[in-house]
């Protein structure tokens, strides 16, 4: 399923992948997603990552990445019904903002981040333990995904950018279907719907509209360790969202339409269009770690 | 008779100590910190998580046109423009200026962008947490 549906659920503005802005010490942040593509084949993906994450200090933050996800694909005259669920590979990684200008009302960073995907998914799902499930319907690579890249960021008061671009490194597995490795881009251009104008004093609420292009390239996947020949793909999608953002939450809802698939063989599964819904929470943290050290 | 003189006596040094606490309660300080890199509401949140840890630290006000934070602390609580730029710094922002004015009364803060800081007493932990955040 990953290789349909990007892991990349963000941690702020952008709905679709890793941002650098900040987030603060000991301040943790609970991002709730829902996701559901349709695509050839008859198939239907359904994705409930939870991403979390936590500000080690005001330049490192650490990030977790869990998800539950649900696959069918259509019966045809060649196969029946095929479907899987279950718990996908979770994502660890380290954020360090290495450069930042911040001005009133509007910053800009760069940040790189290295971590990995560890197999908590399934690589060798099998239909009525007889042959392995297509790789779109496995939840996991098999292996432990070295995982790295860089991003950054503008934002201000009426409009920002975003990019990056990350690198998952996976690893043969001796067993079940491996995953190509993944290599990733990501452009984002949002503007402020509401307020068209900052009011004099206090806080708004902010009505975001966010634009968002999606690149990955697939390299072969190996199957029980054996290349599998003309596995490769090649998948630009473009991402249309509208994010209402407060004090302490910010919910999302968004559409996801692919502009380009280029895969070696014609049949290849291809997406259609998907769907984004997604709720984001802040939270401090709690706060043994200041306590103890003022006593 | 006693407990009437008793219970006159109680509310009559409750209602001195009540006034004696908002008179003194407007005796705090003011610190006014420009911000950089704040830009959403977001980014307030990433400072009042650092204000919630903040001794002293009772309301705070969030300007986003002005990019300016006012924070209002107790009677007696320490204040200096370091602490504030610390926590703004402790947030990930680069801070700006701060300045330090003494309260006169009334101190009002139903103008819009008044937030009442929470600092939790009770000693457990979870609830201490839930308290913050809910």
């Amino acid at each position: 399923m990953g290789a349909l549906v990007a892991w990349g659920v963000a941690q702020a503005s952008p709905a679709t992948f890793v941002t650098a802005l900040p987030v603060a010490t000991d301040q943790l942040l609970v991002r709730f997603n829902f996701q559901s593509i349709l695509g050839t084949q008859d198939f239907l993906g359904l994705q409930m990552p939870v991403n979390v994450g936590y500000g080690l200090t005001s330049r490192w933050a650490i990030f977790a990445n869990f998800n539950q996800a649900y696959g069918s694909l259509g019966a045809t005259t060649a196969r029946p019904e095929l479907s899987s669920w279950g718990a996908q590979d979770t994502t660890v990684f380290a954020r360090y903002t290495i450069f930042k200008v911040d001005r009133p009302r509007s910053t800009f960073r760069i940040a790189p981040l290295a971590g990995a995907f560890l197999p908590w998914g399934d690589n060798a799902l099998r239909y009525k333990g007889g042959p392995y499930l297509p790789g779109i319907l496995q939840t996991g690579s098999g292996t432990v995904d070295p995982y790295f890249g860089v991003t950054m960021g503008f934002n201000s008061t009426s409009w920002g950018w975003a990019a990056d671009t990350t690198y998952r490194a996976n690893p043969v597995a001796s067993q079940g279907i491996s995953p190509g490795s993944e290599l990733r881009s990501d452009g984002q251009i949002e503007i402020w719907l509401y307020p068209r104008h900052l009011p004099e004093e206090g806080l708004p609420k902010t009505v975001v509209l966010s634009y968002e292009m999606n690149y990955t390239k697939d390299s072969d996947t190996y199957i029980d360790g054996t290349l599998a020949p003309l596995s490769t793909g090649t998948v630009l999608k473009h991402d249309l969202f509208l994010e209402l953002g407060t004090l302490r939450w910010q919910i999302g809802v968004g559409a996801q339409v692919p502009l380009m698939q280029s895969f070696d063989t014609p049949n290849h599964l291809r997406e259609r269009a998907g769907a984004f819904l997604f709720f984001e929470y802040y939270l401090s943290a709690p706060d043994w770690r200041h306590r103890r050290s003022n006593t | 008779m006693r407990l009437c003189v008793w219970l006159v006596a109680v509310a009559v040094v409750g209602t001195a100590l009540t006034a004696g606490t908002k008179q003194t309660a407007a005796g705090g300080t003011r610190a006014v910190a420009k911000l950089n890199g704040v830009f959403s509401p977001r980014g307030f949140f990433n400072i009042i998580v650092r204000l919630n840890q903040m001794e002293g630290a009772e309301w705070a006000k969030l300007d986003l046109k002005k990019s300016q934070i006012t924070v209002d602390f107790a009677p007696g609580a320490e204040v200096t423009p370091e602490s504030l730029q610390q926590a703004e710094r402790q947030a990930g922002y680069k801070p700006g200026p701060v300045t330090i004015e003494r309260l006169t009364p009334p101190v009002d803060h139903s103008a819009p962008g008044w937030k009442r800081l929470k600092h939790p007493r009770t000693k457990n932990p979870v609830a201490r947490w839930i308290e913050l955040n809910f």
